[in-house]
């Protein structure tokens, strides 16, 4: 609305010009009619020429600046600058020849214009002419002369009151308008004039009365009233008191209009003669003014002009760098409905197409953005690992689970290949050779298991690779997927074994009681009968049967209660104080030291506690043995995060011998032991029971002083918030 | 009774400048009356210009002034006009005063600058006008008219010393 507002106030540019032509034309009209001594402008003369100088200083100015804010432009390379230059030297020059050629040629015209004016016998004639005027003007003062010094001596010796009679007569008879005698001191004593009413006559000034003393006689031409023109005598009266007698003369009103008509011709003519120069000096002055003032004018709205053309190639030049700057939103004011109009409109239409088509683009690139985060957040949150490489085998992406898998932060390798990775992780040599010699070599889908030593025991990987092709059938690259498949290769042993211990329960453990009954009645029934050397040799035999069917019974009830289904009375059971009490009955042992290191307090877990505290049970059992009953025992608690859930991890160590890496690998499994007398069941029973309480249990390898266990179970949460 | 500080005002001059040679104010019958004598030095010029035919004006600024603390108010203020002309015809240079019709013929140029030199008891201000515990002062200036000039030499007048035949300001102090 505001640049509407403007827009409405703004006058256009045709009326400001037509306004500003229009003053000046005014102004140097004035000023040309100024020139004129006639006119009633002639006063304002000096203040129109100030004015209009002041009006070329202006916009001297004016063009000064725009020059300048035009240099500035070009300086800077701005859009339409040289474009303006061009235009505006052009204009200069086009204006300013045929002006020079008009103001040569002019001045010029005046000077042979003003010079025509006067020549020499011009000269020559007004000169004539007005001694000729004042010879019969001089003729005519004359013959007044002569006439008042007559009546000068015609009143010596009379009387004050005979001289006032006839000076009525006197003044009649030479023509004059006046006749008045003054004594030496200047006062009237007598007058006559034609005028009745004038009742005093015209007093001789003092500069008159000062040369009437210096020269006794005194005339000349002097002004009456309303223009008339009157000779003055005044000449002396020789008598015994010197007295003076004033007469004047009409000079006749024709005569009068000659020679004042005469008179003013001559002044006229001489005063033009005498601004000559003056004139020239001064029409060139006009002229010099009207025609800069037009020029400069003329420049002054050559550059507005030309900047309103220009504007609009401004503009264009602006929308085209916008545009190749990406802003495609850019739209131009469409001042005018002329063919630059129709070229910005176009412009516009043009921008707004590849905005449209920008926009279209965009959205496109955000959907695809979009769609390439929900694939990547999918990615990034399967449980299986993902590896993407580039058809180099350089790593392009790796998703969280790789992580969790490999342990090793394969994300922060990309750009690189797998052989890199084993520099910092040597355990996973064989894996990581492996699959790059797959993705070197497969040219299919390819499948396979790997198993390597992580921070938390063996690992099983099932890893499927597929190498990628682009729609040429060129290779781009590869993707591997991989599984970390221990638990459940654990979880299918331990149905097998599970399975076997059934079928060892059924098949086995039946036949025994019947074996071990009928040992029992064989030497029962045959004892009596026998010799003593031969009743000796049965008992033996049939004890060593009954032994051995027992042994066998127990085996296989231990193998039974191993693969049966642990009855697990869950409740909440503080996991320090089970600890403490457990190796309570182990401290009992002189030799042995048990050292515990809680960094955290009242560990609440949901657990069967007769299963846990046999877990404890035949861990530290286990130690015991292995350090013979002289050794150091060290049980951790800690809390951990896993997967975001919070563990508590038991770890117990031991200063015994320690395991063996094929030992590591089996350990867990029934009937693996390094006891003679054990059954192989008992991690095995542990392992069994730790998982079934949701939990881990591995060796750590990374501890080599002695054996190391470690056991990581889910901790309950009370509103929100771990137990301590 | 009040007499009034009377100065002799020789200023050097420069050019062809004005003199203001003396003015000097008395009280006549309760009024202060100002006497002042001028000394006309006409340019080569100026001279040529009048014998062409050219009128030649002269203005005479009188003033008298009261002091104030941020400007100074009027409160006499008179322009006496002199129009000098030379008539080739009767050889004579005639003088207009002020605005009246009437001329006054002179036979030579020093006469009539004579008669135009010299201001005679020129009635300013009543005695009461003046207040004793005030400043006044007398202002005179006889400005040559540059516009009263032929059109042709008005311009050019302005950048001419020829024609910068008006005196300075002078001032006199007025007191009691």
């Amino acid at each position: 609305m505001d640049g509407m507002a403007a827009t409405k106030l703004r006058l256009p540019i045709s009326v400001s010009i037509a306004t500003l032509f229009g003053l000046i034309i005014l102004s140097l009209q004035l000023m040309s009619s100024a020139t004129q001594e006639s006119s009633e402008l002639s006063d304002m003369y000096s203040w129109l020429l100030l004015g209009n100088s002041l009006g070329s200083i202006v916009l001297f100015v004016l063009i000064g600046i725009n020059v300048y804010s035009l240099t500035k432009e070009l300086k800077k390379h701005e859009a339409g600058s040289r474009l303006t230059t061009r235009m505006v030297s052009l204009f200069v020059l086009l204006s300013i020849a045929p002006v020079a050629i008009v103001f040569y040629f002019s001045v010029q015209f005046l000077n042979q214009g003003i010079d025509s004016w006067s020549n020499v016998e011009i000269d020559r004639a007004m000169e004539d002419a007005l001694e000729l005027s004042q010879v019969s003007l001089d003729q005519r003062m004359r013959l007044h002369l002569k006439q008042s010094r007559e009546l000068a001596r015609g009143v010596v010796g009379q009387s004050q009151t005979l001289i006032a009679i006839e000076m009525g007569d006197s003044r009649e008879k030479v023509g004059a308008a006046e006749i008045a005698l003054f004594s030496r001191q200047g006062h009237v004593i007598a007058s006559n004039s034609i005028d009745p009413s004038d009742i005093l006559p015209s007093l001789p000034a003092e500069n008159i009365w000062l040369q009437v003393r210096q020269n006794q006689e005194y005339f000349a031409f002097s002004s009456g009233g309303d223009d008339e023109l009157i000779i003055q005598i005044i000449v002396p009266v020789y008598d015994d008191e010197p007295r003076y007698l004033q007469v004047l003369f009409p000079v006749p009103v024709r005569i009068a209009d000659l020679a004042d008509s005469i008179d003013f011709a001559f002044v006229r003519y001489q005063e033009m003669t005498f601004l000559r120069d003056s004139l020239k000096t001064s029409f060139l002055l006009v002229l010099s003014l009207v025609l800069l003032l037009s020029l400069l004018a003329a420049i002054w709205v050559a550059f507005i002009s030309i900047r309103h053309i220009v504007a609009p190639v401004k503009d264009l030049v602006k929308g085209t760098q916008s545009v190749a700057s990406g802003n495609y939103h850019h739209l131009l004011p469409v001042t005018s409905q002329d063919d630059l109009g129709f070229l910005v409109e176009s412009f516009n239409d043009m921008t707004q197409r590849i905005a449209r088509s920008q926009d279209e683009a965009k959205a496109a690139s955000i959907e695809v953005e979009h769609q390439r985060a929900y694939l990547e957040s999918v990615l990034s949150n399967l449980t299986a690992g993902v590896i993407s490489f580039a058809a180099s085998h350089k790593i392009r992406t790796a998703n969280q689970a790789t992580y969790r898998i490999l342990h090793v932060p394969v994300s922060h390798f990309v750009g690189q290949t797998l052989m890199d990775i084993i520099d910092d992780h040597v355990e996973l040599t064989q894996l990581l050779k492996a699959i790059h010699e797959l993705l070197e070599c497969a040219e299919d889908i390819w499948e396979q298991r790997f198993a390597f030593f992580g921070p938390n025991g063996r690992q099983e990987l099932l890893c499927r690779g597929t190498p990628l092709f682009s729609p040429a059938g060129e290779r781009v690259g590869a993707i591997v997927v991989f599984d970390d498949v221990t638990d459940l290769i654990q979880a299918q042993k331990n149905a097998a074994w599970g399975e076997v211990a059934k079928r060892l329960a059924h098949e086995i453990k039946n036949p025994l009681t019947p074996i071990q009954l009928s040992a029992e009645r064989l030497q029962h029934k045959l004892a009596s009968e026998v010799t003593e050397k031969s009743a000796k040799i049965l008992q033996r035999s049939t004890q060593t049967i009954v032994q051995q069917v027992e042994a066998m019974k127990s085996m296989v009830d231990d193998f039974a209660e191993y693969a049966r289904p642990i009855k697990k009375q869950v409740q909440q059971v503080n996991l320090n104080e089970l600890v403490n009490e457990v190796l309570a009955l182990y401290l009992l042992h002189v030799d042995l030291k048990i050292v515990t290191e809680f960094s955290t307090r009242n560990v609440i877990i949901e657990a069967d506690p007769v299963s846990i505290r046999q877990v404890l049970h035949n861990l530290v059992k286990n130690a015991q043995e292995a350090i013979e009953d002289s050794g150091e025992i060290r049980v951790n608690l800690d809390k951990v995060l896993r997967n975001n859930a919070e563990y508590v991890e038991l770890a117990i160590y031991d200063n015994g011998c320690g395991l063996t890496e094929q030992q590591v690998e089996t350990v867990f499994e029934p009937y693996v032991t390094t006891k003679l007398k054990g059954t192989g069941l008992g991690l095995a029973i542990v392992k069994k029971i730790i998982e079934e309480h949701g939990g881990v249990i591995w060796v750590d390898t990374a501890y080599n002083n002695g054996a190391g266990f470690v056991i990581q179970l889910p901790i309950v949460h009370k509103l929100g918030k771990s137990i301590e | 009774m009040m007499v009034l500080m009377s100065f002799s005002n020789l200023v050097s001059a420069e050019g062809y400048e004005t003199i203001i040679r003396k003015a000097n104010v008395e009280l006549v019958d309760n009024y202060y009356e100002m006497n002042a004598e001028f000394d006309y030095n006409l340019s080569r010029t100026a001279k040529e210009a009048l014998s062409k035919g050219i009128v030649l004006t002269w203005r005479v600024f009188i003033k008298v002034k009261k002091e104030g603390v941020i400007w100074d108010s009027t409160i006499y203020d008179q322009e006496l006009v002199f129009k000098i002309q030379n008539h080739a015809l009767l050889n004579l240079y005639s003088l207009q005063k002020n605005s009246g019709k009437t001329k006054e013929m002179y036979s030579s140029l020093t006469s009539v600058l004579s008669s135009i030199s010299k201001i005679r008891d020129l009635k300013l201000i009543k005695k009461t006008a003046i207040k004793a515990n005030q400043q006044y002062y007398l202002a005179v200036k006889v400005f040559f008219d540059r516009e009263a000039l032929s059109v042709p030499l008005r311009p050019l007048s302005y950048f001419d010393s020829q024609w910068a035949l008006s005196s300075q300001w002078m001032v006199w102090p007025l007191q009691n």
